[in-house]
């Protein structure tokens, strides 16, 4: 897998909405990482709407910090999140670019990238 | 298996036990490839460490696996073995046979679960699995936790927890008061432990630490909001967005048993060099028993040696008698913190104990063997291969047998595509599915 490639400066908390806005998109609302000190940051979509994080992140962090408690929905309706963080329980699995079952703990946010949770 | 790349020493696990053999066998002039699930090395314990972060040991031993000549190949899920030398892995959805003179499984451990009522909210996670996600970004300042479970690993966690501005409610560890103090007593032989420990305990010295006090049920609205709690004279309830359990480690055995590795209460059995029966497997760290980093890493270099064909160098006597005096500490860690009856029967007959296919505590006969299980309910059918409910339901039913679910190829859920071959369009060779551990030399 090639590097996850980054965009962007993330001090001014911006997120692009796609790939082609990321040279040019303006400032928008403040971000939840400013306390960070500066770092390049990813632009993903989480269920349509878009989110920066720094690069390096993983989705499962990205969806944590982002407020997100149902990953996934059980075979009995019930939502769920992660547990092992490690790649092994397969409970924080996520559809990222249309590809389901994806573990959010192992998978970086890579510039672009669409994230649908609750499935 | 047709070969994308042959080495002399294959290494499964790029934690602490696979650098350190990947660095004692690619220094000892053996071609080496090591192979890790994750995006790089440093495995569960040291993720994210690297040249400027994590403990000084990971940064050294990672320094040192970067000038070894080891090639490192991250995001491998092993997918198939075959002990005649090969192995199969996955690599960003494409398949890469990998052919080995000798392999060294270094595959680590995972976090144990026990089911309790509410334990599959979000927001329930494993410590371990706070802890890496705390190592990756994780923003906790302010929100209300509370740290449940037993053993070292508490400390750490909750230590961590409160340096990021977490709201620590309690540390609640489930041994006994006096088991926990002759634990401690008996650290003065290990000083270095004795001051992590304690410099641990300062970490998080605004919160309580409470010892015979163990969580008994969680609960929320589509996440956690409440836990309670019982040290078997008062209960009690915390209103709490995270709780982070902790009730042991059990060793990854997957790659060991479908090899064919004898294992013995969850632990491969191996000779003095870290040899199993089976010709030219060796296995260290955590999957021969629990004993934490520096044992591992002990491990590792003396199985990294003998697979490079230095089993008898200078170096093997020094790290012999290491070895040895952390195998004590593995079984003084067990005794200490052996789960006490009342963790083991929380569930209720409504708590879903498989949490893949959502299957309950009373679906399931305790009688009933693993596979009689799995043909009634689908109780660990699901993804996760019965790696989460095995050693639950091996510890709430006492038996073994449990964890001891039969393995077979695919290790892990791997891309269809996988499985077959690249170019040719003819399948990869896969080996057949073994049940029963071979005992062979």
């Amino acid at each position: 897998m090639p590097p996850p490639a980054t965009v962007g400066d993330y001090r001014a908390g911006y997120a692009p909405r796609t790939r082609a806005e990321a040279s040019s998109a303006p400032t928008q609302k403040q971000g939840a990482f400013l306390k960070l000190p500066p770092q390049r940051a990813v632009a993903i979509t989480v269920d349509g709407r878009p989110l920066a994080v720094p690069a390096g992140t993983t989705v499962a962090v990205a969806l944590l910090n982002h407020g997100v408690a149902r990953f996934r929905t059980a075979v009995g309706g019930e939502p769920r999140g992660p547990l092992c963080a490690m790649g092994t329980c397969f409970e924080c699995r996520v559809t990222i670019d249309g590809t389901p079952h994806r573990r959010a703990c192992l998978e970086v946010c890579a510039p672009g990238m669409a994230v649908e949770t609750g499935r | 298996m047709e070969r994308d790349l042959a080495v002399d020493v294959a290494i499964v696990g790029a934690g602490p036990a696979g650098i350190a053999a990947a660095c004692r066998a690619a220094e000892s002039g053996a071609s080496v490839a090591l192979l890790d699930e994750g995006s790089a090395p440093g495995g569960q314990t040291w993720r994210g460490s690297g040249r400027d972060a994590g403990p000084a040991t990971a940064r050294r031993w990672l320094a040192r696996l970067a000038r070894s000549g080891a090639r490192t190949i991250a995001g491998a899920a092993i997918v198939d073995a075959d002990p005649a030398g090969a192995l199969l892995a996955e690599v960003a959805g494409r398949p890469l046979a990998v052919g080995w003179r000798r392999l060294v499984i270094a595959t680590g451990a995972r976090e144990r679960f026990l089911p309790f009522p509410g334990w599959t909210l979000p927001n329930v996670l494993g410590a371990g699995a706070a802890q890496a996600l705390l190592k990756s970004g994780w923003e906790v300042r302010g929100r209300r936790v509370a740290v449940a479970g037993t053993g070292p690993l508490l400390l750490p966690v909750a230590a961590l927890l409160a340096r990021r501005g977490a709201r620590l409610l309690l540390v609640a560890e489930q041994a006994p008061p006096e088991d926990v103090a002759r634990f401690a007593r008996g650290l003065w032989r290990r000083p270095a432990k004795l001051a992590a420990a304690a410099r641990l305990r300062a970490g998080f010295r605004g919160a309580p630490y409470r010892t015979g006090t163990w969580v008994t049920a969680a609960a929320g609205d589509g996440r956690l909001e409440e836990v309670a709690w019982s040290d078997g004279a008062r209960e009690g309830r915390l209103a709490c967005e995270i709780l982070c359990c902790a009730y042991g480690l059990v060793g990854n055995l997957e790659l060991p048993r479908l090899l064919g590795c004898p294992i013995a209460e969850g632990a491969v059995d191996v000779d003095g060099d870290q040899r199993t029966a089976v010709p030219g497997v060796y296995c260290a760290g955590e999957p021969t028993g629990i004993a934490g980093v520096e044992q591992a890493l002990v491990e590792g270099e003396i199985a990294g040696l003998a697979a490079a064909g230095r089993a008898s160098g200078p170096e093997a006597g020094g790290l012999h008698r290491r070895r040895d005096r952390g195998r004590a500490w593995g079984a003084a860690l067990a005794a200490a913190f052996r789960l006490r009856p009342e963790v083991l029967r929380l569930a209720r007959p409504e708590t879903i104990v498989c949490r893949c296919e959502d299957v309950r505590l009373a679906d399931l006969d305790p009688a009933w063997s693993p596979r009689q299980a799995r043909l009634t309910t689908r109780a660990g059918m699901g993804p996760c291969q019965g790696r989460v409910c095995g050693p639950a339901l091996a510890a709430l039913f006492s038996r073994p047998e449990w964890e001891e679910a039969a393995v077979r190829p695919p290790l892990k859920p791997v891309a269809v595509g996988s499985l077959l071959a690249r170019s040719e369009g003819a399948p990869v060779s896969l080996s057949a599915p073994r049940d029963t551990p071979s005992a062979s030399p």
